[in-house]
């Protein structure tokens, strides 16, 4: 049973048709051509499909789109302002940190927000606040190297 | 998975065995049975739902009886899948009758039991507490049909 | 394509009555989804295909946590995990809640999971469940026939099975009122960060002015088919300091009452083992956030 839907991503409105049990990921992949956002487990686990919603990251594949109208959703594409990459972008570049760069996203999204609540992490706290994002490339070390390069250059 | 269980119940070994053998009976006593039907001369098709909390799969089963001795021993080969064939379960039980000295007749059942597909999910350990609890159900179920029927004869 | 066929509809009522008629209409196969982190997941793995999905989201009642003039809290069904976490109104014994919230799954997920969805999934590894044992807490339930208040104990049956009738949703969980001198731990171990427990412990204490414990509940997870309260050693631990000696002796009452599975994330054998260190764990950090008090 497909519905319309008005989803506002990255602070663009789009009205889309999908089904009831149409996950966000699937909308945002599949209809709005945003694949920055990637599907690892689909199931909640991996981290790859994060997204912010309202600023929170959260699972866009645990995410009904019938269920989130009204909510303003960032991905990684929408990160940027005016074309100039935010400070955890330019750190995870600096670093290295990008090896297949399937967990990037998530990462970046992630780490986005927590650098927005606290701008003076330890690495502990970095490694917490990233503990629900998987690198299968086991690259955390530069990744964590990063998110602290970026507090210290005093962004998010 | 084996599954091993025992009780008695208060009623002859005759009466248990003819419920025991009586499908119509059974669905009652069945866990999320729905339906039995005849499909030949000791083979039958049965409908059982079987719910792990959200998840619900719905067996068509095959059931055969293989081997038995009248009022003492019976032996069972069941098979089913659900439509989709998402999971499958296949069974071979033994259910033995034994004569209580005070009366009542034992019912002792075994079963081993292989589950693939979704509910597979679950692991064996899992699955094993879940069938204990259909056991269970089970073992209500019937005791009171078997001693009810009793008292109204 | 991953994109379902099923002829699912999706209702977004504005109240908890209408919420319960939606549901009701569907039949059993309808589903109430509020933050998504369990029930999409099983979607996502086709083992559950609602026929009508009943969002929660719109319905203002289950968004909050009150804290009642009689001083008990009442936490909302869709309260998320990570507001419970950070939740101002849990004091003392209720930080057990709390601190069960703070350590389900990893922050995204605490973002979107929430109570009530947690706890009518009643998965046997989940952290609310222990914790809301130890805290007495009550699960208010609405149905077809109005609503109604049980115990978190009689809540849960055990292996994915709750007091739930069809048709029932949770609305809220009521904590209730505790003393400022009790005190509340949860305990978890777990293979990875962000796992279900492998084991869990959740105590909630009080104590006399002489340090000597007047009332304790406690409650293991992850160790059945959902929490096991063991009144036995409440009892033997009620009376003492919490000496090492008491603890030791607890907690084989403890491990009599266990009825723990092998599975990927641990053997029976193995959980049996860890829980008395579980719980000698949550006493020594109960100790340490009691002291600077003292």
């Amino acid at each position: 049973m497909s519905q319309p839907v008005t989803l506002t991503v990255n602070g663009k409105t789009s009205d889309v048709s999908c089904g009831a049990t149409t996950t966000l990921l699937t909308v945002l992949r599949d209809t709005l051509a945003l694949t920055g956002s990637k599907r690892g487990c689909n199931q909640g686990v991996c981290g790859a499909c994060t997204v912010l919603v309202d600023g929170a990251p959260m699972r866009s594949c645990l995410t009904l789109a019938a269920n989130i109208e009204g909510q303003n959703i960032t991905t990684i594409e929408g990160l940027p302002e005016g074309g100039d990459l935010k400070p955890i972008q330019q750190a995870i570049i600096d670093s290295d940190a990008v090896q297949c760069g399937f967990c990037t996203s998530g990462m970046i999204l992630t780490a986005h927000e927590f650098l927005q609540r606290n701008s003076n992490p330890s690495i502990d706290e970095i490694r917490t606040a990233l503990s629900g994002n998987i690198c299968r490339c086991s690259g955390y070390r530069k990744i964590v190297d990063a998110v602290a390069l970026a507090a210290s250059r005093g962004g998010a | 998975m084996q599954i091993e269980q025992s009780f008695t119940v208060d009623a002859p070994r005759s009466r248990v065995w003819t419920l025991i053998r009586d499908p119509e009976q059974m669905i009652a006593c069945v866990p999320g049975c729905e339906s039995i039907e005849e499909t030949g001369p000791d083979t039958y098709r049965a409908a059982v739902t079987v719910s792990v909390g959200p998840i619900k799969a719905r067996f068509s089963m095959a059931i055969a009886v293989i081997e038995e001795t009248v009022m003492e021993y019976v032996r069972t080969e069941s098979k089913g899948e659900e439509g989709s064939r998402a999971s499958i379960v296949q069974a071979i039980s033994d259910m033995r009758l034994t004569d209580m000295p005070e009366g009542g007749t034992e019912i002792h059942y075994s079963s081993t039991v292989e589950i693939s597909g979704r509910l597979g999910r679950y692991g064996a350990g899992m699955m094993k507490k879940i069938a204990t609890r259909l056991a269970a159900k089970f073992e209500e179920s019937f005791r009171a049909l078997a001693e009810k029927q009793e008292e109204v004869c | 394509m991953l994109t379902s066929m099923t002829k699912t509809d999706f209702q977004k009522p504005k109240t908890v009555e209408e919420a319960v008629t939606l549901l009701k209409e569907a039949g059993d196969d309808a589903r109430p989804i509020s933050g998504g982190a369990t029930l999409v997941a099983l979607m996502n793995a086709r083992l559950v295909q609602p026929s009508r999905l009943v969002s929660l989201s719109a319905i203002d009642e289950l968004t909050q946590c009150t804290y009642q003039s009689d001083g008990s809290v009442r936490i909302g069904a869709m309260r998320r995990h990570r507001q419970t976490a950070f939740e101002s109104n849990l004091k003392a014994a209720h930080q057990v809640v709390s601190g069960a919230a703070s350590q389900i799954a990893n922050p995204p997920v605490r973002n979107m999971g929430t109570i009530g969805g947690s706890i009518s999934f009643a998965d046997p590894a989940a952290d609310y469940p222990p914790s809301l044992v130890a805290a007495n807490a009550e699960i208010e339930i609405a149905g077809p026939e109005g609503r109604r208040r049980i115990p978190a104990e009689e809540f849960f049956l055990g292996w994915y099975e709750t007091a739930l009738e069809p048709g029932e949703i949770v609305t809220a969980v009521i904590l209730p009122p505790v003393s400022e001198s009790s005190v509340g731990q949860y305990e978890k171990l777990c293979r990875i960060a962000g796992d279900f427990a492998l084991a869990s412990v959740a105590v909630t204490i009080d104590f006399n002015a002489s340090n000597t414990v007047t009332s304790l509940r406690l409650a293991v997870g992850g160790c059945g088919g959902g929490p096991i309260r063991v009144e036995a050693a409440e009892q033997a631990l009620i009376g003492t300091k919490l000496e090492l000696d008491a603890v030791v002796d607890a907690a084989e009452l403890v491990v009599a009452e266990l009825d723990p599975i092998d599975d990927v994330r641990g053997s029976a054998e193995y959980r049996l083992k860890v829980v008395p260190r579980l719980l000698q764990r949550a006493f020594n950090n109960l100790v340490e956030t009691r002291e600077p008090a003292q």
